[in-house]
This record gives structure tokens, sequence and C-alpha cells, in this order.
């Protein structure tokens, strides 16, 4: 009796042993696979203020790295995505960014959604010398110049030089800024009210700023009625703030028409805002009028079919963050094809060299001097709303 | 002619202050409803508030009409509210104060949570209650949604004041508010009331919730801003008083949208709590805390 | 007694909680024992790691543990609440960067003279705002840390607004600290050193003043303990040692944002004095530890973070509402028993 339970016990060790040996061999030969994939960080303002830019870019990075895995992947390996919400917090990001650098071993990290949160990341990048590719639009990221920091979208500069050469060229010269007292909309309006004494042709002549979760703007909006030099109103914010102006606006029956930031250009916005919305003006990205563009526009045919991609996995319209999101994975996979390794300076030597690299919002031009991504000539159109929909305007 | 303009912005100013105020003061009352039978600052009232606002325009998105929706998304107020109490507060027991402000913080965040899973963090709409149409009075412009936030803010009060009054019900919390140990003496269901006031606290953010959605959307993180001045409108009133915290949403409301209009949002909020700070070394139990102890 | 206009006062606020905590925190009468305890885990704890992130969390751990140490002498032991801390943390944290890289003075000068300025500004509205109870002081407090908030988020010109601020690498005597490592046993050294201190106080006399404030005003005032004045000097110390913190953490991370100053900092100050146990000063250390890490312990719920974190929140306190350390430390008694 007691002879057979060590018989039996022998065998159980015997047979575990044997198993355990099949499955190191096992584990080696998947490791062996397992340690293909190419790691890519991946830092999203998903949660908090900020959500609504980072979600469109979670979404949208997540559904393209399926994609391209279904494809064959980059240099015959997988992407595998690291992926943190920063919840629009800075610090948040940095520990994040921290987090990727050292523990997840990633070979280039795209993020944040947000000009603080980017900052803060840009500074572990740096240390860590790890390509950092953002989704932020501040002009403080690319001034100065940051050796390992890139970034996607328009900056203000340019955004708000689209929106002023309209309103020159209409002649309404005279303008009221509203802007909110967020980050984005103080960089903004540094901008604008820059932009406008360099340029000298757009006057502002009032200046009104609101806090971030106010939920009525007509205060500010009755002074700007009030003013009788005013032509035109640009209010700079994202979010659902603005539907807020654009509501204010219609029911305060001002004349001057409406101009929004770039940042405001999404399918949400007309259906929140609602009727109050018609005739409001924004420059978009191009992928938002992606069927009125012209067919020799070089973006086209990618944004048309990023945006059918999209629409059919996720049963909406793409709007620019979407698009923000789209070409930092892009700029990030063509960087690791040209350089043929995930090595880190290699990536950032390569993402340097980017040119003509033509995305779903614009072309892509990289250089030791520019991180800025765009070439000079902006990618951004001015649409106005007609009929709940963004129509191009001249 | 410009006398004439500065008397319209200041009408301006005021029917929008007035609004604003009016939510703040509604989240104020779930506030003190709370805080009189329980004792416990509940920091999830703006959450229920968001609650109110996001199950309406659901019921609306699910093909059932306005009215039906309005009213369905307050009692998912009033109905988490009672969660809330059944499913925390209750099991807490006589944690103190302290730690069932904690809970009720974690409340926020699983509701928050909640909500994001079920919704997303998309903003939503709803149809104002009567119309878009703006009505113009002496050059003032008046949004009818504004009326309905008078309007409903204006009846709670009354009913809310006829309950305390002539109920036995309201009796009851009242004693149990007083001294819940001489209630239970008298035969009161303590846990009851206490179960009914976060029902009714979730009601009252509830409503403010759908008030406003038509005017300032809805989505999952409204809750917080709105909660916190609805707090800071319920300790201006003297936590505990009912006119107070109606007052005190008003008050602030007003000081907001006046700081605001003459040009200072950047300090809006900073002028609002510096008020405050000043309020209460001036009269540490609000402003109508010291005189308001028979009523709720 | 109560009516309801009388918000809990004090004594009400932290029921049960001091007696427990006099039992805890008397159980050894020679303070040593804790410290070395705590001194032998720091002096460890690099040996079980070697990574910069692991390092970077103990630093920011650490960095919040001091922190929460000075709030808890202010909540858990004076029972006086506070929702405006992360303000005082956030003008140690400007104002060293502010001095430093805009006016070129040396950083630990810039820490030492925010933190002072922090607690000068303690100590001139200390006197007004904490003869307020309850939640009249919670809300004053808040509104003065909003409204330092709101004042770092507008002076774009000097504190560079939402976008936030960046700092220089600290210099030492020519040495340049910036791995987490180095930092490690700065902010460890502090954290052993500010420990002992509030170990060591709790016992002292003033200590035991402290304690009194916790009940009644007037029976703390028949002992002959000059109340306001002890509120406002430990209010004051608080603000110091907050300040400081939010300098070094200022210098150690390099870039900071108004959104170390926001009321949801506050809360998560006041969150780890609760979860740990209030009146513990161990506690506050396991406090900020798992408040700290909590967040990034969760990141692969990803969706659902929100969710589970609440879910937490409720859970320790319906069953552990005095904190994780005293309930624990009854536990352990009863067990020996």
């Amino acid at each position: 009796m007691k002879r057979q339970t060590r018989e039996s016990r022998r065998s159980i060790v015997r047979n575990a042993w044997k198993a355990a040996v099949g499955l190191s061999i096992g584990v080696l030969s998947t490791v062996a696979v397992a340690a293909d994939p190419i790691r890519i960080g991946l830092v999203t303002t998903s949660t908090g203020p900020g959500s609504y830019l980072g979600g469109a870019e979670e979404q949208t990075i997540k559904l393209m790295a399926e994609t391209i895995n279904k494809q064959g992947g980059v240099l015959g390996r997988r992407i595998e995505l690291v992926h943190y919400d920063d919840g629009t917090n800075a610090d948040r990001a940095r520990t994040l960014m921290q987090r990727l650098v050292t523990e997840d071993r990633v070979s280039l990290v795209i993020g944040s959604s947000t000009t603080p949160s980017t900052l803060s990341m840009a500074d572990v990048a740096t240390r860590g010398k790890v390509p950092l590719i953002s989704m932020a639009g501040a002009k403080v990221l690319t001034e100065p110049l940051r050796p390992w920091l890139f970034v996607i979208p328009e900056n203000d500069v340019m955004a708000l030089g689209v929106m002023f050469d309209h309103l020159a060229r209409h002649k309404l010269t005279n303008v009221a800024l509203l802007s909110s007292t967020s980050g984005f909309g103080r960089a903004a309006r540094e901008v604008a009210l820059e932009l406008s004494s360099k340029r000298g042709d757009v006057k502002v002549v009032a200046d009104e700023t609101y806090a971030a979760g106010d939920t009525d703007m007509s205060a500010q909006l009755t002074r700007i009625r009030g003013n009788a030099q005013v032509q035109a109103v640009i209010n700079l914010d994202f979010g659902n703030q603005p539907a807020i102006v654009t509501r204010n606006h219609a029911a305060l029956g001002i004349k001057a028409p409406l101009y929004l930031s770039h940042s405001t250009a999404a399918p949400k916005y007309p259906e929140l805002a609602g009727p109050a919305s018609e005739g409001a003006r924004l420059a978009v990205p191009s992928l938002m009028v992606v069927e009125q563009l012209p067919d020799s526009a070089p973006e086209k045919a990618k944004a048309l079919e990023f945006r059918n991609l999209y629409q059919a996995s996720y049963k909406e319209l793409p709007h620019g963050f979407h698009g923000y999101g789209y070409d930092a994975l892009l700029v990030a996979v063509d960087a690791i094809k040209r350089a043929g390794s995930v090595d880190r300076q290699a990536l950032r030597d390569a993402i340097e060299k980017t040119a003509g690299l033509a995305g779903v919002t614009g072309e892509y031009n990289y250089s030791p001097t520019n991180h800025g991504g765009y070439v000079p000539q902006s990618k951004l159109r001015m649409a106005e709303i007609r009929n709940g929909k963004f129509v191009l305007i001249d | 002619m410009r006398e004439k303009q500065d008397m319209t912005e200041l009408l301006q100013y005021v029917i929008t202050g007035v609004t604003v105020g009016s939510i703040y003061g509604l989240i104020a009352l779930g506030f003190v409803l709370v805080y009189n039978s329980s004792h416990v600052i509940n920091f999830a009232q703006g959450d229920l508030q968001m609650i109110g606002g996001m199950m309406a325009v659901a019921v609306l998105t699910a093909g059932l009409p306005l009215p039906i929706a309005v009213v369905l998304g307050t009692l998912g107020g009033a109905g988490v509210g009672f969660l809330l109490y059944k499913a925390a507060i209750q099991p807490a027991g006589n944690a103190g104060p302290l730690p069932l402000v904690v809970i009720t913080l974690g409340a926020a965040l699983v509701i928050r949570g909640a909500a994001e899973s079920v919704w997303g963090r998309g903003y939503y709409s709803l149809p104002a209650f009567s119309g878009d149409e703006a009505i113009h009075v002496m050059g003032v412009t008046v949004m009818p949604q504004s009326l309905w936030v008078l309007g409903l803010t204006a009846a709670v009060v009354i009913v809310l004041t006829r309950f305390f009054d002539a109920t036995k019900t309201g009796k009851a919390i009242l004693a149990t508010s007083i001294d819940p140990d001489a209630a239970t003496l008298m035969g009161i269901d303590t846990r009851r009331m206490k179960l009914l006031c976060f029902g009714l606290g979730g009601f009252l953010a509830s409503v403010a919730g759908v008030a406003i959605a038509p005017i300032a959307f809805t989505y999952s993180t409204v809750g917080l801003m709105l909660g916190l001045k609805g707090f800071v409108a319920a300790v201006l009133g003297g936590l505990g008083n009912f006119k107070g915290a109606v007052l005190g949403g008003l008050i602030l409301g007003i000081t907001e949208t006046m700081m605001s209009g003459y040009g200072a949002s950047d300090y809006k909020d900073a002028v609002a709590f510096l008020l405050i700070l000043v309020i209460l070394v001036f009269m540490p139990r609000g402003l109508f805390g010291a005189s308001g102890a028979e009523r709720v | 007694m109560a009516n309801m206009n009388e918000m809990a006062t004090p004594a009400e606020v932290v029921p049960a909680a001091p007696s427990a905590n006099a039992k805890v925190e008397t159980r050894s009468p020679l303070r040593m024992g804790p410290v070395i305890a705590l001194g032998g885990i720091i002096a460890l704890l690099p040996f079980a790691t070697s990574s910069e992130y692991q390092l970077h969390m103990a630093v920011m751990i650490g960095i919040h543990a001091v922190i929460a140490i000075s709030l808890n002498l202010l909540v858990g032991h004076a029972g006086q609440i506070s929702l405006g801390h992360a303000g005082f943390m956030a003008i140690g944290a400007y104002g060293t960067a502010i001095l430093s890289s805009r006016y070129g003075w040396p950083p630990l000068l810039g820490v030492a003279v925010s933190a002072a300025a922090a607690g000068g500004l303690a100590f001139l509205v200390g006197h007004p705002i904490l003869r307020l109870k309850g939640y009249y002081l919670a809300m004053a407090t808040l509104g003065l840390g909003m409204i330092i908030y709101l004042v770092i988020s507008n002076e774009v010109w000097l504190t560079g607004g939402p976008d936030g601020m960046s700092l220089a690498v600290l210099t030492v005597f020519g040495t340049e600290i910036d791995s987490a490592a180095q930092w490690y046993w700065i902010v460890g050294g502090i954290l052993l050193l500010v420990y002992w201190m509030a170990c060591n106080l709790v016992d002292a006399p003033i200590g035991r003043a402290l304690r009194a404030l916790e009940g009644p005003d007037a029976l703390a005032a028949s002992s002959g303990i000059d109340i306001s004045w002890n509120k406002v000097r430990i209010f004051t110390v608080s603000a110091v040692l907050t300040a400081m913190m939010g300098g070094v953490g200022a210098l150690y991370s390099g870039f900071i944002t108004p959104k170390s100053a926001d009321f949801m900092q506050s809360i998560e100050l006041i969150l780890m004095v609760i979860l740990g146990g209030m009146g513990s000063v161990a506690g506050a250390v396991v406090g900020a530890g798992i408040v700290t890490m909590l967040p990034q312990v969760l990141t692969s719920l990803e969706h659902h973070e929100s969710l589970v974190y609440g879910l937490i929140l409720i859970l320790v306190m319906v069953f552990m509402p005095k904190g994780l350390v005293p309930t624990l430390a009854q536990l352990a008694r009863r067990f020996h028993r």
C-alpha cells in the first residue's frame, strides 16, 4: 500500500519532470516567436477633459495596428501596442513614459494627445533616448526643437493662419476673440494675438475668455454684441463648449459670423449645436471633407480608404483627431520600414528623414531643423456648416 | 443710449446667472438633504446629476418621447441614490464622516466609470423641453429652457418646504436629523429616512441634470465641476438650510456671470472662492446657518 | 445634541479613532522600532529592483508619504481637515521653479524660500479659518487651494499657465542629480527623518496637545492648551513640509503643471491619510504607497480603471473604516492574544 503510493508519487514526479521539460521547450519556442513583435508604446488622453482627442486617437491606432498585423505586419513582424491612458494628467503621463521606456522596453512611443502631457513625456524621451511622436499641436512643442520629439498635427499658427487668410479675403478684418482659459484655448489665443499684430490685416477688437466647465457664455457674447466694430467672432476651444458658444451666439442674434478652431471639426459639433451651427466656419482637416477634395489632392486616396475602414468598424465617421492618430502610426511604421530595425537611435534618424509621406491629414516632411511635420503650406481647408454638414468654401 | 445698453447687459447677466445659479442650487439641495439625514457630504451628488441627463438621453434615443425620457431620467438619478445608500453607506454603518466621505468619492468614481462603460465618453444633447426659439424682452435674450430651469427650481423648493412642514414622513426626516436616537425611540425607522434622503438627493440632482442638458449638454464627467459648485453653494448657504442652499446657488451663479461679463472671467472662480472664504470668516456657519437651526 | 446645522465637530469626525490610535501609538514606548523598520525597508529596497521605473515609483511614493505624514498631523492628530493641501504643494513646486529658472536662484534655496512662503501663508490664513468647524473648514481650505490653483493657471507670464513649466536638472556641488537612484536616497532620507520626527511629535507634550484638539474645544482649553495657537502651528508646519516636498518633487520631475494644485490632487492626499489610517504615522506611508501605486496597477484594466478604483475605495472603507494600518494592527493584537 505504502510502496504503491511511493511508486505512484515517483511516477507523478517523473511525469511532472517530463511535462516541465516539454513545457519549457514549448515556452522557449514561443519566446522565440514572441520576441519578434515590434513594441510600440502608446499614451493617449482617453479620460478626463482631453478624452475627446485621446479617445479618437486610441481607437484609430488600435484599429490600424490590427489592420497592419492582418496584412503581415511590418518587416515581417507583428506590431504590439503597449497602451496607457494619462487621464489628462501630465504627471501621470511622465510616469507612464518612464514605464514604457524602462519597463516595457518599447522601440518608440506615440503620445500624448495634449501639450502638457507631451512636454512632460518629452523630458523622459530625451533622457532615455526614445523617439516620441506627439499628437498634440502647440507651437511650444517644436520651438525650441527637441531632438527626440516629433509632432504630427497642424500647429496653432498654421491652423489660425488659414482662418485669418479667409477673414482677410472676405474683408472681415475686425474680429472678437472668445477663448477658453484651458491650455488649448489659452495657447491659441496667444497665437491669434501674435498673428494679428504680425499680419496687420486682421485686427482683434474684443478679447473675451471663459473658464473650462462654464455652461453659458451669453455674458461674454453680450459684450461682444455690444461692440459695433466686431465683424466676426472667433471661438478658440475644443470639446463641448464651442457648441454652447454656437447656441448662445445664435440665441443672442449676433450678426457677425462665428469662426471656430480647427479642433472643433468633428461630426459631433453640428450634431450638438443643432441648427444654431448653420453658417459657422472653421478650418477642417482633409479627412472631414474627403469627398469634396479635388482628385489631385495627395492625401485623398488614403483618407478615403481610412474613412471607409473606420466607418466599417466603429459605425461612425472619423474626424481630425482620428486622422492625427492614423498619421502618427503611419510616420512610425514608415520610419521602421526605412530603418529596417527597431533600434531607437536608428528610428529617430529615420523619422527625421521622413519626406513626402502622404497621410490622411496632410503630407509629412521632417528635417533636422523641422520636427513639426508639415510643409509650411497648411493642409487645412475652410468649411462652413450647411444643413449640418461640413461644406468646403473659398 | 449707452446707459440703456449697460442696463440690457446687466439684465442679460442676471438672467444667465440666475439660470446657472438655479442648477447649482438644485445640486446644493441634494447635498443638504443627505447631510441633514446622515451628516455625510455626498461627493457623488454631481455624478447623480450626470446620471439624470445621460439616462434621459438614453431613453430618448431608444425612441420614447421627451416627457417620458425626462421623467425616467430623474427617476434614474433617484434610483442610483437609493442604490448608493443600500450598497455602500448602510453597510459602512457608523464609520464616521470622513470614511463615509471617501465612500461617496469612491461611489462617484464607480458611477462615472459605469456610465462610461455604458454610454461612452462622448457629449450628448437633449432637446429643449419647449423649443429653441429665444424670447426677446427689452433687448434681453431668454431661452425657454432657462425658464424651465427657474420654474423647476421654484417648484422643487415649494414642494420640499411643504413636504417637511406638513407631512409625517417629512417630519420624521427632520426628527432623524435633529436626534437620531430620540427619533428611533419615537418609532421612526431612521435607516429608511436616510435611504429616502439619498434617493431624494439623487432625484434633485438628476432634475438639475435633465434641466441643464439642453443648455450645456451632458457627458460622463459633467458632474465633476457642477458637483463642486453645488457643494460650495450648500456650504455658502449654511449646510442644512434649504433656502440657504438655493440662495447660495443663486449668489454663486450671479457672481460668476457678473465677473465674466465685466471682463474678469479668468478669475471669476477665484473671486467666488474668495467670497466664500470671507463669508465663512465672518459667518462661520454660512449665510443662513445660524438662524436655520430648526429648519432643515 | 447635534442639530443638523452643527457640522460634526472634529470629535465626531473621528469617532473612536483617537482612542484606538492612542493604543497603537503608545504600544511601543521607544519610538525607534518603526523608524528602524522603515529605514531597513528604504535601505534594502534598491537591492530588490534595479528598474528605473520602479525606483521612480518609489521616489514618488516617498514624496507623497512625507506629505501624507504632514497632512496626517493635521487631519489625524489635530482633527482639522484640509482639502487644499495640493495648493501648498504647488506653492513649493512653482516657487522653486520660478525662483530657479526665472530668477536664477540656487534651486535648493528656492525650495527653502517657497516652503517658508507657504508656511507664512498658512500662518496668516490659519488664524481666521481654523476657527471654522468640520465641513466649513473643509470648504475654506478647498477655497484656498482653488485660489492658488487658479492663480497658477492664469498667470501665464510667470507660471507658463496650463502648459506648465520646466526646471533645470538639480546640480549639487557640481554633481548633476538626475537619476531616479540618486533621488531615491535623497527622498528616502527625508522620509526617514520626517517619519522619526512625526513619531516623536505624537508622543511629545505637543502631540498630546494636538490630540486634545480633536475633542471639544472647551475640554482642550480647560486642560490649559492654547487651542488656536496649536492649530495654527500645526497647520503651518504641515504647509511647510508639504510645500518642501512640492519643491523637491518639481526638481525631481523637471516639469510641472497646474494639475499638481487642483482639487483632485488634494483629494488624493486626503485619501492617503484616510486609507492608511488617520492618526497613524505608518498608516500615512502605507496610504501614500497605495494611492500612488493603485493607478499604475490598474492600467491594465484600460477603461474600467475608475470603476475598480472606486470599488476599492468603497470596500476598504466599509470593511476598515479606521484605515488599513490601525485595523491590521488591531487584528494582529487580537491574534497575538
